[in-house]
């Protein structure tokens, strides 16, 4: 981002200069410099302590550990602490039964009064949270700021904070019985319970406290998830055949409860709704689902040359449609291990295995009840209970089904190398999809099983170990991947649907599912680049004739975009690499991914050619450059204060290489033991995260990481900033 | 002998868990019930129209008035009044969304309320009966009136909007018709509102 002299030779720039009107714009903002960014990040600081104690005798073996987990983030005002401890027993009580109990806790508690993200990107330079004498300055407009409508996030961060503790308990009674020495029957019994209480609240001194003199928010979540597999297991071996399977019934339970309250009017740091003047809102929810499946898996070995195995399920699923809850899956696979073959006489190769399958699995929507048709209660109107159309009905909803067929090949050669290649070809049918309606039916879409996805693609790794000296090793290991995905049929007789880019922000942009495109292929007015003479912007648009030509007019290129480019990487992988010597050990890994391109949302505000002229913009990338006078082929066009031409809408200009190379991991390890003192083995180690990344993205981090809901969306905004971190640990076994 | 008693009454506690996977949403009626309570769910059907109107309402005031010289928005945004300010009609606008897909959700609700709802068994029930017709025949008023020409230019060839009382019954088929003309729709219209006179 831009500091204070940077921000004030932009506005000089301006094209408009008659239109910035105020008594605040002159020369003296170039010495105006808060530097936001500095004011809310710090060195963030995390512990991590864990013991764990393992032993016992043939009949009874335990395992303990206990942890601590301490961290202060690298924006300020975040402290998250974790304790966890879990015990477990493995008791052969007799020659036919084991049992196995098992109880782990943990508890959780963060307190948040953390600094504003967006705001250290957003902020003015010339803005200072502080006057000259210190005091703290509030709320908008703000006197001394040049951006009137914003307050100081500052002033409230004051008083007002989010507590929250969370605390789950897990118990297992899993058991085995033995039959035979073939045939085992094994019970895998799971309950865990959590609970969460947070406290949100709101000093009546602050301003967002003002309208109800204070509040608190108490929330609580709990749930509970109960996971029960019984199987039985068998494994025979007769001469040169060997068989194991099982056959199994699964189930899969869980449960959510919500609750919460709001009461405003509180003496000042008074946290308990108790002595609140106001109660302000009760809400409360209940939520569920469940999964019950049936399945049989067989694996057979011959000479172990030659290697097969089949299974079957049966799933069944809560959020499926009363004609089609159970969905049938299989897989059939088969390898065999030539080296083992008595007509293979290369002695070079140690290992050489082909192996091929093809199997389906399913995939369960997000939403819980999206078969049902519904009528949602939750918005009343004007305290009356109210319920409007929310849903419709599909009793034949049921799952997304995947088939895969895949083949691969491992080899080793000289007890050395070893290199493991895979294809594959996904064929996805049913997809779960909300699919759109005309909003003249009373609702916008219903859920189905639409459309086919195909993804194929190939998998390579390698590893080499270039040094095996008794003091000195050195082990090199790479990796490729490379996926082509497409989208081979919609449904009825749709061409072609466009939807949003998932990440859930007005104003960014689209995407384009149409058979034969890239699932994530984006759909975008096309950028024309900067017209020379003018310096204004220009997009293309199609004309009556079914041409591509220029246009000033973004909203004329908005209607007829153009579908270009996508999120799916040409490539990507990584490659890492360990050298030992004595007792020394160091280790760097490496990741990379080359081809896809990223829609740059934050350019929208921070590189907005004077559109938003309260928000902080964000310095020339390399390679950008701008248009000043007639003649100049520039990338960006002339600004102007407060432009109104559009220029920065979303539009492939903002579309950007993703490309990237990431120094994930460096490790350096020193171990050594101590017997006089009972020290098996001490482990000194020192590592950085993230320590550089070659990339030619604009934004923050070409690495985009999913929405809160876990969707990838490709779409780069405010984010919090990837931290490089460095470690230091001690390891000690006893 | 004692292993296989174990293991066939596990087998048979399996039999007894092994169904139920059946859940229902606790914050929305399902059809069924609704069918089930039959007119005491009339009223808190008639409740969901009124109060999905206020949030129509919002929306239907800033598409027209954005655009003329009674409300001001102040710096640039990418939401949907801005596109209203500025000119930029766009087809991915959701405050035009809003307002069309808010109104009909209401004419598909109150058409279900008039399906719902026998003539003449009740004062109380032709109360609500008239409220679903005002409703329907209101919503159609305004929306001519956005989206369609003003009646007084040739109401028989301008378009007005698509008349389409009542969510259709087979979705896996669905024939909608095409936008009615101005004067279908203002018929339209006035009769759902002489209707609720009566």
């Amino acid at each position: 981002m831009m500091d204070g002299a940077e921000l004030y030779d932009y506005f000089r720039s301006f094209g408009n200069q008659g239109s910035i009107t105020g008594d605040w714009y002159t020369e003296d903002l170039r010495n105006r410099n808060f530097d936001w960014w500095d004011n809310a990040s710090q060195l963030g600081f995390a512990q991590d302590y864990n013991i764990s104690i393992n032993g016992g005798t043939e009949k009874l073996k335990t395992y303990i550990s206990v942890g601590v987990y301490d961290e202060n983030g690298a924006v300020k005002g975040y402290d998250y602490t974790r304790y966890n401890a879990r015990l477990k027993v493995d008791y052969k009580v007799n020659n036919w039964l084991t049992v196995k109990p098992q109880l782990s806790g943990s508890s959780k508690n963060i307190h948040d009064q953390q600094h504003s993200v967006g705001v250290m990107y957003s902020n003015l330079p010339w803005d200072s949270p502080y006057l000259e004498d210190g005091t703290m300055v509030g709320h908008a407009p703000i006197p001394s700021w040049v951006n009137t409508s914003s307050s100081n996030y500052m002033y409230d961060l004051q008083w007002n904070y989010t507590e929250s503790e969370a605390y789950e308990v897990s118990g297992g009674f899993d058991f085995d019985i033995k039959f035979t020495d073939w045939l085992t029957f094994s019970s895998i019994n799971n309950y865990r319970y959590s609970t969460k209480t947070t406290k949100d609240y709101v000093d009546p001194r602050s301003y967002s406290g003002l309208a109800d003199g204070g509040s608190i928010k108490d929330s609580n979540k709990s749930y509970n998830r109960l996971y029960i597999n019984q199987l039985l297991r068998f494994n025979k071996t007769f001469g040169d055949h060997s068989v194991n399977g099982i056959a199994a019934y699964e189930r899969n339970e869980y449960n959510e409860t919500t609750n919460g309250a709001l009461t405003g009017g509180i003496p000042p740091e008074f946290t308990v709704s108790d002595i609140a003047a106001v109660p302000k809102e009760i809400t409360g929810s209940k939520n569920g689902w469940a999964v019950q499946s049936y399945l049989l898996n067989v694996n057979y070995a011959y000479d172990n040359r030659y290697l097969a195995q089949v299974s079957f399920r049966r799933d069944g699923a809560s959020n499926f449609g009363e004609n089609a809850k159970y969905g049938n899956f299989f897989s059939i696979s088969g390898g065999w291990n030539i080296h083992r073959e008595s007509f293979f006489t290369l002695d070079y190769i140690n290992n050489l295995k082909l192996r091929a399958s093809y199997g389906s699995v399913g995939n369960r929507p997000s939403e819980l009840y999206p078969q049902y048709a519904l009528y949602s209660l939750t918005t009343s109107y004007n305290e009356h209970p109210s319920a409007i159309i929310s849903q419709l009905k599909n009793k034949d909803l049921t799952w997304e089904k995947t088939y895969t067929t895949g083949v691969g090949l491992d080899i080793s050669l000289f007890d050395r190398v070893n290199i493991t290649l895979d294809y594959y070809n996904k064929n996805t049918s049913g997809l779960l999809y909300n699919v759109p309606l005309p909003a003249v039916v009373g609702v916008t879409g219903i859920w189905r099983n639409v459309g086919c996805v195909k993804n194929n693609g190939f998998e390579a790794s390698a590893s080499v170990d270039v040094i095996k000296n008794q003091d000195l090793q050195w082990n090199i290991e790479a990796n490729i991947g490379l996926n082509r995905n497409k989208v081979t049929e919609l449904y009825g007789d749709k061409q072609e649907i466009i939807v949003g880019d998932g990440s859930g922000i007005a104003g960014s942009a689209e995407k384009l599912l149409k058979p034969g495109l890239d699932v994530d292929t984006w759909y975008l007015a096309e950028w024309a680049g900067v017209d020379p003479e003018t310096g204004q912007a220009t997009w293309y648009k199609t004309d009556e004739n079914g041409e591509r030509v220029k246009t000033f007019t973004y909203a004329e290129a908005a209607k007829t975009p153009i579908a270009k480019d996508s999120y799916t990487p040409k490539f990507f992988g990584g490659f890492s690499t360990n050298l030992n010597y004595k007792n020394f050990d160091l280790s760097a890994v490496f990741g990379y991914s080359v081809g896809g391109k990223i829609y740059n949302y934050s350019r929208l505000e921070f590189d907005s050619d004077g559109a938003y002229t309260y928000t902080n913009q964000m310095k020339l990338h390399k390679g950008w450059n701008r248009w000043e006078k007639p003649g100049d082929i520039a990338t960006h066009p002339q600004p102007l204060y407060q432009n109104r031409t559009n220029s920065n809408q979303a539009s492939t200009r903002f579309l950007e290489n993703g490309s990237y190379l990431r120094l994930r991991n460096l490790t350096l390890g020193y171990n050594l033991s101590i017997p006089q003192w009972h020290i098996s083995n001490l482990r000194v180690f020192a590592s950085g995260e993230n320590l550089f990344v070659l990339s030619g993205f604009s934004g923050v981090d070409p690495e985009i990481p999913p929405t809160s809901s876990g969707k990838v969306t490709g779409v780069a905004s405010t984010v919090y900033p990837q931290t490089r971190k460095y470690m230091f640990g001690l390891n000690v076994t006893f | 002998m004692k292993k296989i008693i174990i293991l066939s009454s596990l087998i048979a506690a399996l039999g007894f868990t092994g169904c139920d996977v059946e859940r229902l949403p606790y914050d929305s009626y399902t059809d069924e019930k609704i069918n089930e309570s039959g007119e005491a769910a009339v009223d808190i059907l008639l409740n969901g129209c009124y109060g999905r109107l206020k949030s129509w309402s919002e929306w239907m005031h800033y598409t027209g008035e954005f655009g003329a010289d009674n409300m001001m928005k102040q710096a640039t945004s990418s939401g949907a009044s801005f596109r209203f300010i500025s000119y930029q009609h766009t087809t991915t606008n959701y405050g035009v969304g809003y307002f069309w897909n808010y109104a009909y959700k209401v004419i598909a609700q109150s058409s279900s309320i008039v399906d719902l709802i026998e003539e003449g068994k009740s004062k109380e029930l032709d109360q609500q009966l008239g409220e679903a017709y005002y409703l329907r025949g209101m919503l159609y008023f305004y929306l001519c009136r956005a989206f369609g020409r003003p009646y007084y230019q040739s109401p028989e060839s301008n378009l007005g909007v698509p008349i389409i009382n009542g969510t259709p019954e087979d979705m896996d088929n669905l024939q909608l018709l095409d936008r009615a003309t101005v004067k279908e729709t203002y018929e339209q219209a006035t009769n759902d509102l002489k209707k609720q006179n009566n």
